[in-house]
């Protein structure tokens, strides 16, 4: 499991080798021209269609998934699918609007890397995880 | 019924914790204000119009004496000393106060209750058949699934943050008492040769755009069903809208992408899950099937003629000939406790009220009670022999009122009087509708007869399925109210059509009357309301409604 801490809430550009939104082609990076389709890291927008994506999940190392807003439950679910449907086993790390108070949850759905929003307390996020002795539902892991 | 191990008790105690420092957080303006929102919401607490209202779950239905006296408590020590049954076996208190919260839900923990998503987009409160594990046409008994629901959809990771509120209610028996039609998720245990099974519902609902569900899976075994109902929902947390809130719900989704479609995508996403850990095997189900094992009945036999029993007593006649129902134990039955009195709001309960319903459920059922959705209670395990003693003790009480599923047993929200969302006020409506039917006899004539009443569109007081439905709006500025009818809850459902203009608060009622008058007077032998609306046509209704009506 990784916390990272940036400024913004968002990952470094470099990282990203495309960006998967609800399209079934991944989208140009600013000026330069589309990535390899076998990408390392995939950046994946809340309402991405996983189908169109899968393809390059066994080269993928890293997904940047993004929670545009604490609400919404998108990527717990695409989180869940990566792990569950898709048996990706690389890193999964959550970015945009993460909150100490959902660290738990998300971690419970296979993420396992954290970019914490920037006015969030690393160590009150770590205390979120465990917080509870017993759970009702078994976790999905990496 | 369940009972909380150590480790169910722990975890109460955890989550109280947790919004103790929330509350701390929020209060010492650590915590933002639209962050806690969502946080005190999945602990039920809402600010009204006047004041927080609390809502506590009695998961499906069932509760203690010992539960019912705290929760008598808790109205004294932390509100006006009084609470209210909603359409979906919750309880609400009208008056706490944010900073009293943690202490309030550290009191709850202490008798294994709760709030845990009782609001806010998650799974809320598990509903079902008030007279599960007695009712004579019951084909299983859904509470170990109740339970095993409530616990899988408790603090669930993935589906904690949904695009709206999500409610699932089960029934195991011939008589759908549970509304499975109108929930996001209706589950009926059936039986065949082969075994138990479940038949599927999705998408059903009422609000703003009512719709009864789609039946998506006619056999699914039960050892799938946390797998399958996965999969619904990981469908909707992914695909449900989330740019309007009253497009967000489920039925708004299954509309949109069609029941084939909608069963190939929960099918797809049920690929990597079906047989996976959260498959139910048969011992598991055995230890919660063990938590609901029957009370320990006497052996007796039925009283067959009620007249032998107190035969000069014409009151307690007409309330065991309305009120009480046949049970699965013969010499036992179970008994409905009206809480549709004169001068009190549909469903509200008094701490006294509680104090009594927790003595005489110690009495005289083996110390538990139900709730049910028409907000009413239920004493589910009496000695038959016994009736008379607890029709006495309920008078004494004013819960002795014989008007189970009568006009005056009318569903209605808190509406306007607390609701911050409602359009116009639902319990004068509700008052003034009780005083046209108080004479028993009349009422009884009348015969069954469902009146639903919401404050606005939301559609708590369910009145898209009640025989008569009153649905509050603003006109101007004035309340005003539109009304439907042949609306019909259970295994016939049906939504209500819209009668005509809505009329004024000082009307309703006697248009309420005016329509039972024309019921009563076209009504073939033992004809009910909807079949005789479906011989005559709403326009026999329509013009006995407004005939001589002032607005």
């Amino acid at each position: 499991m990784r916390l990272i801490t940036t400024v913004n809430g968002y990952p470094e550009r470099q990282e990203i080798d495309s960006i998967w939104s609800g399209y079934d082609e991944p989208l140009r990076l600013d000026d330069e021209a589309p990535r390899s389709k076998a990408a390392s890291s995939l950046q994946i927008e809340a309402d991405a269609l996983p189908d169109a994506f899968q393809p390059h999940l066994e080269t993928t190392r890293l997904i940047l998934l993004h929670l545009p807003v604490f609400t919404d439950g998108r990527p717990y679910s695409l989180a869940a699918m990566l792990r569950q449907h898709y048996r990706y086993g690389g890193e999964i790390r959550i970015f945009g609007d993460v909150r100490a108070a959902q660290l738990d949850h998300l971690h419970r759905c296979g993420i396992n890397s954290f970019v914490l929003k920037e006015d969030q307390d690393a160590a009150s996020a770590l205390d979120q995880i465990g917080y509870f002795s017993k759970w009702y539902q078994p976790n999905i892991s990496a | 019924m369940y009972q909380y191990n150590e480790e169910d008790q722990r975890f109460l105690q955890q989550r109280c914790d947790q919004f103790r420092e929330q509350t701390t957080q929020f209060l010492a303006g650590d915590l933002p204000a639209e962050e806690f929102q969502q946080l005190r919401l999945r602990n039920g607490l809402y600010v009204q119009r006047l004041a927080p209202m609390l809502r506590i779950a009695i998961p499906y239905g069932e509760v203690s004496a010992k539960q019912l006296r705290a929760l008598a408590a808790i109205t004294r020590d932390f509100d006006k000393g009084y609470a209210h049954f909603t359409t979906r076996q919750n309880i609400q208190l009208n008056w706490p106060k944010i900073e009293s919260m943690p202490d309030l839900l550290g009191r709850l923990a202490e008798v294994n209750m709760h709030a845990i998503q009782t609001s806010g987009s998650c799974i809320r409160n598990i509903t079902s058949d008030q007279f599960a594990g007695v009712a004579i046409d019951e084909i299983a008994d859904p509470r170990p699934w109740a339970e095993r629901l409530r616990q899988w959809s408790t603090l669930h990771p993935e589906f904690n943050w949904l695009p709206r509120k999500f409610k699932i209610a089960i029934t195991g028996a011939q008589s759908d008492r549970a509304a499975i039609a109108v929930h996001d998720i209706g589950l009926r245990l059936q039986s065949d040769d082969a075994g138990l099974y479940f038949q599927v519902w999705v998408g059903g609902g009422l609000g703003r755009t009512p719709l009864i569900g789609v039946c998506i899976n006619s056999r699914l075994e039960p050892k799938h069903l946390i797998t399958y109902l996965t999969a619904i929902l990981r469908v909707y947390n992914q695909f449900g809208r989330r740019d309007n809130k009253y497009k967000a719900r489920i039925k708004i989704l299954v509309k949109a992408m069609g029941k084939l479609d909608f069963e190939a995508a929960v099918n797809n996403a049920w690929l990597a899950l079906k047989d996976g850990p959260e498959t139910i095997d048969e011992d598991s189900i055995a230890q919660f099937s063990a938590h609901f094992s029957r009370p320990n009945y006497l052996a007796l036999t039925d009283q067959t003629a009620p007249s032998e029993i107190i035969a000069t007593d014409q009151p307690f006649e007409r309330w065991r000939a309305q009120n009480v129902l046949p049970h699965q134990q013969p010499g036992y039955a179970a008994v409905h406790i009206s809480l549709k009195r004169t001068g009190v709001a549909p469903g509200d309960v008094s701490d006294r009220d509680l104090e009594a319903l927790a003595d005489l459920a110690e009495r005289y059922s083996f110390g538990e009670a139900r709730v049910t959705h028409e907000q009413n209670i239920v004493l589910a395990d009496v000695e038959q022999t016994k009736l008379p003693d607890l029709f006495e003790a309920l008078g004494r009480h004013n819960l002795d009122r014989a008007n189970r599923g009568l006009a005056t047993d009318m569903i209605c929200c808190p509406g306007g009087d607390y609701c911050s969302l409602a359009n116009a006020k639902s319990i004068p409506v509700a008052a003034a509708i009780e005083e046209t039917f108080r004479d028993a006899e009349a009422e009884h004539q009348l015969g069954a007869l469902t009146i639903n009443i919401s404050g606005c569109m939301n559609a708590c007081g369910h009145h898209h399925v009640g025989n008569i439905g009153i649905l509050g709006v603003d006109k101007k500025g004035e309340e005003f109210y539109q009304l439907s009818i042949g609306g019909e809850p259970g295994e016939d459902a049906r939504i209500g059509r819209i009668l005509g203009p809505s009329v004024a608060r000082a009307e309703i009622h006697w248009v309420v009357q005016r329509l039972t008058q024309c019921y009563q007077a076209h009504r073939s032998g033992e004809e009910t309301f909807n079949q005789t609306l479906d011989r005559i046509g709403i326009e026999v209704f329509k013009s006995a409604a407004y005939e001589g009506l002032t607005s």
